[in-house]
Formats: structure tokens, C-alpha cells, sequence
């Protein structure tokens, strides 16, 4: 695999950074980054059942991913 | 200063995938001896990015135990994304296969993937876990050379050589070179050994 190097060097600069800093000066960025991913899917998903359409698929997500049997 | 986020008072300072693996862990730790591996181990030492998963593995323990342990995790707000039977759920671990919990009226990550204790390897590293005060987290983790070995001689996606990197850096000075060469001549033996076996 072809690494490129820039993708390197920022791993080093950003990994330096937490390793020479406080945790109150690096850890909001990565809590904010982690945070936005969550809530973003869930805004996505939320909007997704606003039509009837995207009800539709958002029930077909729903059972692709709970693979629940008919036990309830 | 280069980030300026500001705290709220009072308010936690663990971002959304800390929180669920902290709940998740406390109810495991109460049943079984496990550990948090793999990218979780990376993005709690502060790699910048997320994930959808944190894997875990935990010993090999009997049906009854399983049971125990499921109706806890189901009771702490979770629920098991593959059946809503313990049994059908014990079956898959017991299989050899992952199963995955998320929190109760949801299907979305963060989503924890656990799996038996497969072989030796697995083994030694809940025998060597270890928690890190680094990241401000009261998990049991294992240790950061396993975690490096297995992301340069095994997963080798192009987010694991970057993990590994951090991790490096992160610890620097502290990483015992023999000991990640070791386990990657075990994980060539045990595991590498098996995929090209199934080919």
C-alpha cells in the first residue's frame, strides 16, 4: 500500500500535539469531531422519517440492520 | 490556543462514544474480564477520528454466565442489533462469531462488537490488559504494543498504519520494539497462518 506522505506527517504533527498539551487544549477538538459524526447520522435519520417516502427507507434500513427474529 | 471549544460547567467532558463504552464496560466488568482493542485504543489516546464500532473481547464463559451477563447489558439500556434470544446470541459467540450491542430504541453507532477469547494471542493480551491514565478512562484496554502489532501485520488498512503511527508517537521512547516483533511472528503463526489455510 502506497502511504502518502502528508497523511504522515499531519498523524505526527496532531499526535505530537496531544502528547506535548494539556488534555483541556486537544480533547473539545476530538469530543466535538467524535460528537458531530453521532449526531449528524441521527439528524439524517430523523430528517429521513419527516416524509413517506424516507420512512420507506428508513424502515428498510431499520430491518437491514436489526436482524431481529420474529420473536417479540 | 488553537482550539477554543468551551466546556460547559458540570457538564461531561466525555464525547458520545466515550459514554457508551464507560456504561458498557462497567456492567461487563461485573461478569467477566475484558478488553477494548483496535481503534478505540487510538481514538482514546486522541487520534482525530470517530468510529462506528469499539471492539472488545472478553473470556470464554459458559451459557449460564452469558445469560447473566446479557440481561444486565439489556437492563443497562442496550440491545443486541442480531436476536432479541440470549441464546440464539450465545450461539454466535460461541461460534467463534462477533455479536453487537447499541443502545435500547435505536439501530444506530456507536455499536460494541464483542468476541470470545479465540486462541492464545487473545488470551495474553486480557492477561496483560492494562488501563491508561492518558486518556482519562477507567477501561481495561490491551496493552499498546499487541494494539501497533496487530494493526501493522494484520488489519493493515490505511487507518490502522495511521493508529499504529499515533500510538508510536504517543509513546515514544516507551515501546518495547522486541515485544511488538514478537507478537507479530505470533500473529503470522496464529492468524495469518489460518486466513491463508481457509484460502
Amino acid at each position: 500500500m502506497i502511504r502518502d506522505k502528508t497523511h504522515q506527517e499531519q498523524v505526527e504533527r496532531w499526535a505530537n500535539f496531544v502528547r506535548d498539551n494539556p488534555r483541556e487544549k486537544w480533547k473539545p477538538a476530538i469530543d466535538a469531531l467524535i460528537n458531530s459524526q453521532y449526531n449528524m447520522a441521527a439528524k439524517f435519520y430523523k430528517n429521513l422519517q419527516k416524509t413517506s417516502e424516507g420512512r420507506i427507507i428508513y424502515e428498510r434500513l431499520k430491518k437491514e440492520r436489526l436482524k431481529l427474529k420474529n420473536n417479540n | 490556543m488553537i482550539y477554543n471549544y468551551k466546556m460547559e460547567r458540570g457538564v461531561s467532558d466525555k464525547n458520545i462514544l466515550e459514554d457508551f463504552t464507560i456504561k458498557f464496560c462497567k456492567i461487563i466488568e461485573k461478569h467477566v474480564k475484558y478488553i477494548v482493542v483496535s481503534g478505540f485504543v487510538a481514538i482514546s489516546h486522541g487520534r482525530s477520528r470517530s468510529t462506528e464500532d469499539i471492539d472488545m473481547i472478553i473470556e470464554r464463559i459458559s451459557k449460564d454466565k452469558f445469560l447473566q451477563m446479557h440481561k444486565d447489558i439489556i437492563n443497562g439500556g442496550f440491545q443486541c442489533i442480531q436476536s432479541r434470544l440470549a441464546e440464539d446470541i450465545f450461539e454466535y459467540l460461541d461460534k467463534g462469531d462477533s455479536i453487537r450491542y447499541v443502545k435500547k430504541g435505536t439501530f444506530l453507532p456507536p455499536e460494541m462488537e464483542i468476541k470470545f477469547a479465540k486462541d492464545m494471542l487473545d488470551e495474553l493480551q486480557i492477561k496483560n490488559r492494562r488501563k491508561f491514565p492518558f486518556t482519562g478512562l477507567d477501561i481495561w484496554f490491551s496493552d499498546i504494543e499487541t494494539n501497533i502489532a496487530f494493526k501493522e501485520e494484520l488489519l493493515k488498512g490505511d487507518k490502522d498504519y495511521k493508529d499504529a503511527d499515533h500510538l508510536r508517537f504517543i509513546y515514544k521512547d516507551q515501546i518495547n520494539e522486541n515485544l511488538i516483533n514478537e507478537i507479530k511472528k505470533m500473529i503470522k503463526n496464529l492468524r495469518l497462518k489460518e486466513k491463508n489455510d481457509k484460502r
